[in-house]
């Protein structure tokens, strides 16, 4: 099992567009599937896509999270992330998410991890990522 | 070593209705990490529950009603939330193919803890579910013994499912057990700076209240944001607040919380952290709650003690806290 524990700060015009970073494996963009939990003020939302979408974020946010990263028994990628994205200010504050993310192809290990940003250079200079194997066999 | 260290790998190679793994001593010490591939063997609806103890014989200790869960769900755009009599940790159907990744803890009464994060795989997409469970009527002796895992369909345990135990091995930084009912509870002598990730494991008695975090003394409430989401019987609630609130108390006396929360000072100097707690009440009140926590502050270098605060005399006698150093 891998756990990816990352901070991101992303970058974007003020205007109400967003920022996702999907998490692709082995440079795979087909197959994933996504459920969400989201909380946000009151608001306790849930969303399901075919997309591997680990963090979200408005503009000129920061983002904090960690995703646990595994192959299954059955060669299915599965990643489980839990983020907590900062606002600012008074009226927005915080929310946090929930995602349970599968590939349903084969894959039978991984050789590489790729994080991409919806925007052009939406991942701003600072965030940082950093991959821990946390466990193996005894 | 790795911060997990695996005590139990196993692939089943035909069907089976219950697997129990004996020769286990899981004490009120350890924190437990499950990881469970489960491939449906039966073509029919099928839960798996989690028991401890099986040759140890605790009278009812594989009666349903002796425990109590509380989970949420988000499929697709709903969210549903249930309290039930049932220590399940997954549930797959039409040969399906789930996986759920659980932490396992023996509280400070004797209470069997299950939290399990897990998805569903159904033909209209992915499933995810929280489920929090614990042995409300029960109480076991330390240390655990066994685990067994049974099927509610006979070979319900399909070929190809595998079972992954591992105890949680990383450096114990602190480990604190309340005394006397007390107000606030300091971690000191810490050495916790950007590159690592900590892990507290808060076991706290309480008959109400609200319980905060902090680094550095720096305990000016409105200096935080807490976001949560809770499971309360069939309600799914969320709510944010101005505070660093990370447990929150019971309505029961004396009530008993237990928690595990991840701890990381982020790349430009925020505090945060993820809070995961079971909330036992009994039946009536069990609450599932995911507190998630940030400082407004983006200066902090590092961090040399935490502080754990409560109104006056809240943290129980009994409370214990547990310091992990995971990640560097």
């Amino acid at each position: 099992m891998i756990r990816c524990d990352w901070f991101i700060r992303f970058v974007g015009d003020t205007s109400a567009a967003n920022t996702i970073c999907d998490l692709q494996v082995n440079n795979i963009t087909t197959n994933y599937h996504k459920q969400q939990l989201r909380g946000q003020s009151t608001t306790l939302s849930a969303a399901r896509s075919t997309n591997s979408e680990f963090v979200y974020a408005r503009s000129n946010i920061r983002s904090q999270g960690f995703v646990d990263i595994k192959v299954s028994n059955n060669d299915r990628f599965v990643a489980q992330s839990q983020y907590v994205n900062y606002l600012g200010g008074e009226s927005s504050g915080i929310e946090q998410f929930n995602i349970n993310i599968v590939n349903t192809g084969t894959v039978s290990s991984i050789t590489s991890l790729k994080i991409v940003s919806s925007r052009t250079n939406g991942i701003a200079v600072g965030s940082k990522i950093a991959l821990y194997k946390v466990t193996e066999a005894a | 070593m790795g911060a997990w260290q695996e005590i139990v790998d196993f692939t089943f190679t035909a069907n089976e209705t219950s697997r129990t793994f004996s020769g286990l001593s899981i004490t009120k010490d350890d924190f437990v990490k499950v990881v469970f591939n489960f491939k449906e063997g039966a073509n029919s609806t099928t839960n798996v529950a989690l028991y401890p103890n099986t040759a140890a014989g605790v009278s009812g200790f594989n009666t349903a009603t002796n425990y109590h869960g509380q989970q949420i769900r988000g499929s697709g755009t709903s969210v549903a939330a249930e309290r039930e009599n049932i220590n399940y940790i997954s549930v797959a159907e039409l040969l399906g193919n789930d996986y759920s990744l659980s932490y396992v803890k023996l509280s400070e009464n004797g209470k069997f803890n299950i939290f399990t994060n897990y998805y569903r795989l159904l033909d209209s997409g992915v499933q995810n579910r929280f489920r929090y469970v614990t042995s409300s009527n029960l109480t076991f002796n330390d240390p655990i013994t066994s685990l067994t895992f049974t099927a509610s369909v006979t070979n319900g345990l399909g070929t190809g499912s595998r079972i992954q135990i591992y105890k949680l091995a990383a450096e114990k930084v602190a480990d604190i057990t309340v005394g006397s009912n007390t107000t606030q509870v300091d971690i000191s002598s810490l050495s916790i700076d950007k590159d690592s990730e900590y892990l507290l494991v808060a076991n706290w008695v309480a008959t109400g209240g609200d319980c905060f975090l902090t680094p550095n003394d720096f305990s000016t409430l409105t200096s935080y944001y807490s976001q949560r989401i809770m499971g309360d019987g069939s309600s799914a609630i969320a709510a944010r607040i101005n505070q660093p609130r990370f447990l929150e108390g019971g309505n029961v006396t004396p009530n008993e919380g237990i928690s595990y929360v991840h701890i990381k000072l982020s790349n430009i100097g925020a505090f945060t952290a993820q809070s995961y707690t079971i909330r036992d009440g009994g039946l009536s009140s069990l609450r599932l709650q995911n507190y998630f926590l940030s400082s407004t502050a983006e200066n902090i270098t590092s961090i040399t003690k935490l502080n754990i605060f409560a109104g006056v005399d809240q943290i129980l006698a009994g409370s214990r806290f547990t310091l992990y150093k995971l990640y560097e």
